[in-house]
């Protein structure tokens, strides 16, 4: 396998019961790449993402984390979980912690780094993501947007090999999204190696490398933001994104 | 003519014994209560289950028949002949754990499930999360309602009396008896409690107050 593919996924399936969830889910993310997945709710994207670390065990199917099969039963699943960076939709912040520990916190216990090292790194990630002076505040203590900039820099810590990001902006309130998509949009131009869940197209247009549209359970469709946005070619896609264009009009009146 | 005053050093020495009991049964009502709870939580329907048997069973029987089954029942059929304090500790911090692992139990489950998804994440294992970040956040949730139990402890320490262990109730026994006025000295055995009851809670809402988490209200 070529080295730089950082992620290749191989006919994943998933049911909860009866329900199929992931219908046979295949796509590689290359080293640098940002990959956009949209989708209608209900279409399996949120699943994906949790069956791509396995916090939910897919039914069927392999997943390679830079050549290394992590669908193998003898993979000790918390190291390759270290190398996946995760970024939620409800932040997920440790409330005890100040800002700084809640980035430092995955070096200490599960790196066994020195804790100085540690909260020296955890600092120099929060002052990427523009939070330096907040690093003593506690999750409580912070807006949204700020959150959620602790909780990319929380992933960013541990120089994961890739980070997903599961609709990252749709908790927050409309004026708070532009800082953590900024934050976002640096990284990507950094060549952070992403998967995104979002429904941001204007971020999707600016960093993304490709998008891929699930329904139903499948990607039925996938290539450039710009073709897939403008120029879809399954009807499903092309009824999806007509109606985040009349939503983003309403909004923008 | 010697009068209850002259016995009030007699019953006050009771409070150390008193305090022995409480703070004994509480800190093994701890020691069980605490591992309980993670298991309810976090361990597999075999444990779960076990857990609920026990703290059902202590929960539901009177502590009076606890100490007579435990003084005169299972501890000598299992070869043990205990003193009555020590066996009225282990009786209060058994009973005490199938109560502490609940209000654990409560703690734990209001902590969002996504902060332990997000630890796993980060490559926690099981324990790990459990011990970095749901343990530290139970702990201080579970204040109030162990304030509430070293109070409903402290006064159910009295029923140990029936064993003789010399905690303030049995000493103002044997003072009603040796100076047949009743008055007066569960007057004093009474104020003892509510003193005790006060101070012990106060000293628990300054712990509460200590560990207060800046800008968080309520719920976690």
């Amino acid at each position: 396998m070529s080295s730089d593919i950082v992620l290749k996924v191989e006919d994943l399936h998933k049911s909860y019961g009866n329900i199929p969830v992931l219908k046979g889910i295949s796509f590689e993310v290359r080293r640098g790449e940002t990959k956009i997945i949209c989708g209608p709710s209900g279409s399996g994207k949120s699943t994906l993402l949790r069956c791509l670390n396995l916090i939910t065990k897919p039914d069927k199917g392999r997943i390679w984390l830079e050549g290394e099969e992590i669908t193998d039963r003898n993979v000790n699943i918390n190291k390759v979980r270290q190398r996946i960076g995760f970024v939620f939709q409800e932040f997920n912040l440790f409330n005890h912690l100040t800002a700084l520990r809640n980035v430092s916190i995955g070096l200490e216990v599960v790196k066994k780094m020195d804790k100085n090292e540690a909260r020296r790194i955890a600092l120099e990630m929060l002052r990427k993501v523009g939070l330096e002076e907040h690093a003593h505040k506690y999750p409580a203590e912070l807006s949204g947007g700020q959150k959620q900039r602790v909780a990319i820099a929380r992933a960013l810590a541990m120089n994961p090999a890739i980070i997903f990001y599961d609709e990252p902006t749709s908790a927050l309130d409309p004026q708070l999204i532009g800082e953590v998509l900024e934050v976002m949009k640096a990284l990507a131009r950094e060549k952070v190696t992403s998967i995104v869940v979002t429904h941001e197209m204007g971020f999707a247009q600016s960093v993304g490398d490709e998008i891929l549209f699930m329904y139903d359970g499948k990607i039925i469709e996938q290539g450039p933001p710009l073709q897939i946005i403008q120029n879809p070619k399954c009807e499903q896609t092309r009824r999806f994104f007509q109606r985040i264009h009349e939503l983003y009009a309403r909004e923008n009146k | 003519m010697v009068t209850v005053w002259d016995y009030l050093p007699y019953i006050l020495e009771g409070v150390w014994w008193t305090l022995g009991l409480v703070g004994g049964g509480l800190l093994l009502g701890f020691a069980i209560g605490l591992p309980l709870a993670v298991a309810q939580v976090y361990g597999n329907r075999i444990l779960k289950g076990l857990v609920e048997v026990y703290a059902w069973f202590f929960r539901s029987v009177p502590l009076l028949v606890l100490l007579f089954l435990f003084y005169w029942g299972i501890f000598p059929a299992l070869g043990y002949k205990l003193d009555p304090l020590t066996c009225s500790i282990l009786v209060l911090g058994f009973r005490s754990g199938g109560y502490q692992s609940q209000i654990f139990r409560g703690a734990m489950q209001s902590i969002s499930e996504g902060q332990f998804i997000a630890a796993r994440t980060l490559g926690m294992s099981n324990s790990q999360a459990i011990r970095h970040i749901i343990l530290p956040q139970t702990l201080r949730i579970a204040i109030p309602g162990w304030a509430n139990e070293y109070a409903i402890i402290l006064k159910d320490s009295a029923i140990c009396f029936v064993l003789g262990v010399m905690e303030i109730l049995t000493r103002t026994r044997y003072v009603v008896m040796a100076t047949l006025e009743p008055l007066l000295p569960y007057f004093i055995a009474g104020g003892l409690f509510i003193l005790l009851t006060y101070g012990g809670t106060k000293l628990v809402n300054i712990v509460y107050e200590k560990t207060r988490i800046p800008g968080l209200i309520g719920r976690m």
